[in-house]
């Protein structure tokens, strides 16, 4: 695998505390407990200064709900779990990353499960020339595995990220990694995207 | 099954083309035939449309059709690469038209698609809303490909999803088992067609 920085960027998608903390809202559920035995938080901000240092693009995507979650249509279950833990909610604790953005990164905000559902995502990515989207983040068989697929469906290049997604468990994890995404994604290693990018 | 209000309900009957789940499609090696005939999707899918098209619910078809030699096809990954590889799913030919006994019926509506989601640059959402629908049953093939990311767009977009589990069909159990019951979960409800058609009349 090789990617070119000029036409590559990373997304570090849904990274907040709710998603991936300790005290997050869906710690019980085993997806703090998940990305902590893995260091995903770890290797995803290191992925993101690989970017950075190599002059590709890093976009984090962040699931922002308002207030009372007021504009949340509640039509299945993932989204009443949200509003009903409270979580993900602008300006808490929650809501705010654990990969924290740096100079010159860009920011999109989104409101349902894809990072391309009613957002930037696409302006962006087409305004950067980007041709082949690197994804990490949480978790992986919700948000980035949709995202992943919409990427495909939308004509780019989808690299999903291993070790650097975060997902409740072994099994879920396994169950996004080895089955459809195989035929949308290539799957790589953080060291292999890395590598990739000529920065090893 | 929570009931469904069969005014505010369509039914979609998504890829069940010949290259996509009959013996001598273009993607037969896959097993998908088997899985597809293990399944009865064919019958299951035939019945729960009669009921629905019995109880006013609009029965929409989306078919992947590309022209000769895929054209705009972009081949960015194996999913796509595969489909022009194979020469599947060309307008006009056999490969292309639906499944013996799925063909439309009066009333029925047919979307187009070419990529993986039906929402995809398609009418689907339009024609959704036109119709004003609440409620999206999802059945048809390959489980883990265009039925899920269909699903999952659905709820995306704020439509009620609910999937056949006897009403898909994918390459075999195992994969129907990974698209069903994960993230499926919570995305959708997922029902037998008996447990739909039942949902409509109650």
């Amino acid at each position: 695998m090789k990617l070119d920085p000029k036409t590559t960027a990373l997304l570090v998608i849904d990274l907040q505390n709710d998603t991936v903390g300790e005290e997050g809202a869906f710690a019980a559920a085993g997806a703090a407990a998940f990305a902590k035995e893995h260091r995903v938080v770890e290797k995803a901000a290191r992925l993101a200064e690989t970017f950075r240092a190599a002059g590709a693009p890093v976009i984090h995507v962040w699931h922002i709900d308002e207030p009372g979650h007021v504009d949340s249509t509640r039509n299945a279950e993932l989204y009443r779990s949200i509003a009903e833990a409270d979580a993900l909610v602008r300006g808490t604790w929650g809501a705010a990353p654990v990969v924290v953005p740096a100079d010159g990164d860009l920011v999109v905000e989104k409101q349902r499960m894809s990072s391309f559902n009613s957002t930037t995502l696409d302006t962006k990515l087409r305004g950067l020339g980007a041709t082949t989207v690197v994804c990490c983040g949480a978790w992986t068989n919700w948000a980035v595995e949709h995202t992943c697929r919409d990427a495909a469906d939308h004509g780019y290049e989808v690299v999903v990220v291993t070790d650097a997604t975060a997902t409740i468990s072994e099994e879920f994890q396994r169950a996004a990694l080895d089955y459809a995404l195989t035929t949308v994604a290539t799957r790589a290693t953080a060291d292999e995207v890395s590598a990739a990018l000529g920065r090893p | 099954m929570d009931p469904i209000d069969p005014k505010s309900a369509a039914m979609l009957i998504q890829d069940l083309q010949n290259d996509v789940i009959i013996e001598g499609g273009a993607f037969a090696d896959s097993g998908a035939p088997a899985h597809a005939t293990s399944q009865n999707v064919v019958e299951n899918v035939k019945g729960l449309a009669a009921a629905a098209r019995k109880a006013g619910v609009q029965v929409i078809h989306v078919w992947y059709i590309v022209e000769q030699g895929a054209p705009g096809l972009k081949q960015n990954a194996p999913l796509f690469q595969g489909v022009k590889d194979a020469n599947a799913l060309v307008r006009g030919s056999w490969g292309a038209a639906p499944a013996d006994g799925l063909e439309p019926q009066e009333g029925d509506q047919i979307v187009e698609k070419m990529r993986m989601n039906a929402f995809y640059d398609t009418k689907l959402d339009i024609l959704l809303r036109g119709l004003g629908v609440e409620t999206l049953i999802i059945t048809g093939a390959w489980t883990n490909m265009s039925i899920e990311h269909t699903a999952r767009h659905a709820a995306d977009a704020g439509y009620r999803a609910v999937v056949a589990s006897d009403g898909t069909s994918t390459v075999d159990d195992e994969w129907q088992n990974v698209a069903l019951n994960y993230a499926m979960q919570n995305v959708a409800s997922v029902g037998t067609c008996a447990e739909i058609a039942g949902a409509l009349s109650s």
